[in-house]
């Protein structure tokens, strides 16, 4: 067994392990389960790549919507409307994506995906769709995962093998070119290598994951909506965890979405909406601001720096 | 038919001229500095408040006072963040994100989301205009906006600051070598947009309302129209404020309401893709 | 030592004895979530700290004290619904009071059928498939109760009055204008089909989106269709809408629901931008009002010094929903789910703003959700008869007009501490608790209201 699977085992166990502490509240781990799956497979194209994807949720979107549709519309069991949901979201998230990425670069890209993801949101609200996408009521009820053990564990086997995954791709011969390319592109051109064949890859990946975790969060939420799939503001809390925890390891992103959940799960009872925003969106710009590599990096270098 | 086309083009026109005032100060910073700063539009929306809170005890001097404290604002949020992190445009992006959401939060604890103030205009009444009402308190808004994007234009090309400008986002080590002082140039810049969303403030807020959450709709039309114009031209900014406030008042007109927004998305998304460097703009990032 | 143990021995005695005493003690649990950051979670918030506090500070209710757990800021996002829920139901409540809207309500419907230990008071949602549930399926969702008019009410207390005003005045054609969300649709429907059947002419409608900012583009085109009043169905940009048709003149009243538009720091906010937009408010004419809900009013009114200080829409629900769920509990003398429920399905109140009640599965189709009795008389009375087919949605929302202190009649109630030059909000339909009559704005000239009235 190599060092890099024995630590997601105990990631695994330990993660696992902390859902007897929460037994009464088991969503709050299912939803910081849920986020690091975002979060990870997000920060999994975005940091490695080079590219900065504001478009992630498309994934999810698609995905979701997809499942809800055949869920609900065609009676679908959940069981088959999943895997239908997982084909689409990340096959159609990454024929949209792929080309662009390869068109344009830098900051053109980011704003492309921002925009995007606006216009969809917009086109779904508007109630021209309201037939087969709901508009603002969006899509329910759907067949409902609620909380229990079986899938709070299910998820968090989901993610370490995930993030095993995304780990073996980034020490991969694939992964080297990637890093360089995201260093000099013109220095694997020169090389005869494709660089956007690897980056198209690397976004595949990040999409298959993303929209695995898609359909599973739209049936645990019950309904598929726009606040649940396209919108601004869920993949701005995705990024958030991910700069906060670190975005470039996967533990980064996995302690990022615990720690982002759980401080406001702690808030919620404490202080109102807009002062539990304005306290995460402190930390996570104080975090960028000060210490762009999270804080995951930062507790474990000074782990070291104690023990060694 | 032909009533509706004279309306599209007269009120688009004067709409227009409503996002001028507002955009130009976004415009001539993002443009002019190369990258996206997102705080612009959540300080747009701390200058209506200034107005609105102000307006209530001093009325109509409130306006001047809005306008220089909303430079000042952008200018101490230049010095504070920004001039750390000009060098990337990432980073600008997603540190200005931060920031507007964390004014957002701060504006709806003390505001609510729910509420919209609302204050007199300075010149009330209106004027007729081919069947057109506009109100003239807008029309004195759209020529301080027009005055302001010409003015600019006039001042990129034929003083030596304006040209400094322009020089800056082009090549940074160069005007560096040139001995172009970038944070003061910067400065003024900053100072000068913030004065100038310091009054579009007055004039977006007096007529659409001012809430916790009106910076992402400015935020929207700024963003496209700089988008679509180019960043770094005037010239550009002055033709996309033109095409997206007609545009805007078209489809509500003409085609239908629901299709507004995706309508104007849309074409900073297409201009984005296939024309990235906007109708005259040069290509950054 | 041995003082020690013998003090424990019987300091375990004594609450090993009185411990059922303490368990039947233990208080009440009311969970309460919604959007915090906004005048709707702070509806649903405000009434329950003032009914509580009040119940605890008489003996509680069946002499156990009622605790709030929360609230929960669900910050109009579903997944924050689904989240304050799960707490509360952690937190074992006896009853949720809701003020998440109809996407987030979407979301919880499956967890809601699955807690049959909590009931669930949505006060705020109002589509009527949620309602149908409760009728297909009675068993799963009988724990789920709506407060909220539902599209059929919501119409009735617009139409209502727009056939009153049209007798008066003889105004003839509507203009339709609703937000483009859920909640318009069901009632939008309703006014392009049955408006035409009671002789009214609808020239015209839009579909707003929501995001809309700017609205004169849709008041030319009402102008142009010719109408004389418009209907809106409008949430978030209620305020809007008044003020810029205040700012253009606007020669067409507009008659509608307009979420927030009618709390009492309206007429601070707007500057005093009265009478182009009428709207269903529950706090107008207090004087009107039963003794109950007026003293409940200054109380709210004066124990906050920021808005809402006087309810919209959902500030009454909580209140008639704290006050049914006492009484329910009261009659069935446990605070067990089953038992609750069924006292709840002999809910009626005549003397509300918004009259109705609630009645059992088998008495008509919309089970759990605000009606009346069909019979005109009934409704007025304390205990209307019961039966299948004797009810229907309620649309007592009473429809106001804020006026200012020269227009509005000198009777009309005013809260304390209002300044003397503050407006009035006037209630102007139903009949039997107006307090004053629609007045037109002051921009409006003779003329004007010739051209409107087809008299």
């Amino acid at each position: 067994m190599t060092k890099e699977s024995t630590k997601w085992i105990i990631v695994f166990i330990l993660l696992s392990a902390s859902t007897v502490l929460f037994k009464n509240h088991l969503y709050v781990l299912i939803y910081a389960s849920f986020f690091a799956i975002f979060a990870m497979s997000w920060s999994f194209f975005t940091s490695f790549s080079g590219y900065l994807n504001l478009g992630h949720v498309i994934f999810i979107g698609i995905a979701g919507y997809t499942t809800a549709i055949f869920n609900y519309h065609l009676n679908f069991p959940m069981i088959l409307s999943m895997p239908i949901g997982v084909i689409a979201g990340a096959g159609g998230g990454w024929l949209l994506l792929n080309p662009l990425h390869r068109k344009i670069s830098g900051l053109s890209f980011e704003m492309v995906t921002f925009l995007g993801i606006l216009v969809l949101s917009d086109l779904v609200l508007t109630s021209y769709l309201r037939p087969i996408t709901g508009a603002d009521l969006g899509i329910s009820p759907i067949d409902s995962l609620l909380s229990s053990f079986p899938l709070i564990i299910g998820l968090n086997l989901f993610m370490c093998i995930s993030g095993y995954l995304f780990v073996r791709f980034l020490n991969s011969k694939h992964g080297k070119v990637l890093d360089f390319a995201r260093k000099n592109t013109d220095l694997v051109k020169t090389a005869g290598l494709d660089p956007h064949k690897y980056s198209g890859l690397c976004l595949l990946y990040s999409g298959i994951v993303g929209a695995i975790g898609g359909v599973l969060y739209i049936h645990f939420s019950g309904s598929a909506g726009v606040s649940n799939t396209f919108s601004l503001s869920f993949q701005i809390h995705m990024i958030v965890m991910a700069i906060i925890g670190g975005r470039f390891s996967m533990f980064g992103s996995i302690f990022g979405a615990y720690f982002v959940i759980l401080l406001e799960e702690y808030l919620r009872g404490v202080v109102g909406g807009p002062v539990e925003n304005m306290i995460i969106y402190s930390i996570g710009f104080c975090v960028y601001f000060f210490s762009p590599e999270g804080l995951f990096p930062k507790i474990t270098g000074l782990k070291k720096k104690l023990i060694g | 038919m032909l009533a509706d086309i004279i309306y599209v083009i007269i009120y688009g026109f004067v709409f227009a001229s409503l996002y001028g005032i507002m955009t130009v100060g976004f415009s001539f910073i993002c443009g002019l500095g190369g990258f996206y700063d997102i705080a612009l539009p959540a300080y747009l929306m701390v200058g209506a408040f200034i107005y609105v809170k102000l307006s209530e005890y001093i009325g109509g001097w409130a306006l001047p006072i809005t306008v220089i404290s909303t430079g000042i604002i952008c200018l101490l949020h230049y010095l504070v963040f920004i001039k750390r992190i000009r060098e990337d445009a990432f980073v600008v992006f997603f540190a200005t994100i931060f920031i507007a959401l964390i004014i957002q939060s701060i504006f709806e604890y003390f505001f609510t989301t729910s509420y919209i103030y609302n204050y007199p205009p300075l010149i009330s009444g209106h004027i007729n205009l081919l069947g057109v009402k506009l109100s003239k308190d807008l029309i004195v808004g759209g020529v301080i906006g027009w005055i302001a994007l010409f003015g600019l234009r006039y001042m990129t090309r034929h003083t030596n600051i304006g040209r400094a400008i322009i020089a800056i986002p082009q090549s940074t080590l160069g005007s560096r070598i040139i001995g172009i002082d970038i944070t003061r140039i910067q400065s003024f810049v900053y100072f000068l947009g913030g004065l100038l969303l310091g009054t579009g403030a007055y004039f977006y807020g007096g007529y659409l309302g001012v809430n916790s959450h009106m910076w992402s709709h400015p935020l929207i039309i700024m963003f496209t129209i700089t988008v679509a114009g180019g960043l770094g031209s005037i010239d550009g900014v002055i033709l996309a404020t033109l095409l997206i406030g007609i545009l805007e008042v078209a489809v509500v007109t003409l085609i239908d309401p629901r299709l507004r927004s995706v309508v104007i998305l849309m074409v900073g998304l297409l201009i984005l893709i296939f024309k990235p460097k906007g109708f005259a703009g040069k290509r950054i990032g | 030592m041995k003082r020690i143990f013998l003090i424990l021995t019987i300091l375990s005695l004594f609450l090993i004895l009185t411990y059922p005493a303490i368990a039947e003690n233990k208080p009440i649990k009311i969970g309460i979530m919604g959007p915090m950051g906004d005048a709707t979670g702070l509806n649903v918030l405000r009434p329950a700290e003032l009914m509580i506090k009040k119940i605890n500070a008489e003996g509680g209710l069946l002499g156990r004290q009622i605790e709030i757990v929360g609230p929960y800021d669900t910050k109009w996002e579903p997944a924050e619904g689904i989240r304050a829920f799960e707490r509360l139901k952690a937190a074992k409540v006896d009853l949720i009071l809701s003020g998440i809207v109809d996407d987030s309500e979407a979301g919880l419907l499956s967890r809601i059928a699955a807690s049959d230990d909590i009931i669930y008071f949505s006060e705020f949602a109002s589509t009527m498939t949620f309602m149908t549930n409760v009728k297909k399926k009675y068993n799963k969702f009988k724990n789920y109760f709506m407060f909220t008019p539902i599209d059929i009410g919501m119409y009735g207390c617009v139409e209502e009055p727009a056939l009153m005003l049209s007798k008066q005045l003889g105004w003839k054609n509507v203009y339709l204008m609703r937000e483009d969300s859920v909640w318009t649709e069901g009632v939008g429907e309703m006014v392009l089909n049955e408006t035409p059947t009671h002789g009214l002419n609808v020239v015209g409608f839009d579909v707003i989106p929501i995001d809309a900012k700017d609205l004169t583009p849709y008041f030319r085109k009402a102008e142009k269709a010719g109408a004389d009043m418009i209907y809106t169905f409008f949430s978030s940009f209620g305020e809007a809408a008044a003020s810029q048709a205040w700012d253009i003149k606007l020669k067409i009243p507009m008659i509608g629901h307009n979420g927030v538009l009618n709390d009492y720091g309206y007429w601070k906010r707007s500057r005093g931008a009265w009478g182009p937009l009428i709207t269903t408010s529950k706090w107008g004419s207090l004087e009107k009002h039963s003794a109950e809900w007026r003293d409940f009013m200054v109380e709210w009114s004066t124990s906050y010094d920021d808005d809402p200080r006087t309810p919209m829409w959902l500030g009454e629900c909580t209140w008639k929903s704290i006050k049914a769920y006492k009484e329910a509990v009261e009659r069935a003398g446990t605070t067990e789910t089953d038992a609750v429920i069924k006292e709840l399905e002999n809910t009626y109140y005549p003397d509300a703003p918004t009259m109705g009640g609630f009645y059992g599965p088998d008495e008509g189709d919309w089970p759990h959700s605000w009606c009346i009795p069909i019979d005109e008389k009934a409704r007025f009375e304390k205990n209307p008869k019961r039966g299948a087919g004797l009810w229907k949605p309620s649309n007592m929302i009473p429809l106001t007009q804020w006026q200012p202190k020269e227009i509005a009649p000198a009777s009309t109630f005013l809260l304390p501490g209002t300044p003397d030059d503050y407006g009035r909000l006037v209630t102007i339909w139903p009949s039997h608790i107006a307090g004053g009559t629609f007045q037109y704005p002051p921009y409006y000239t003779e003329e004007d209201i010739k051209k409107l009235e087809h008299k």
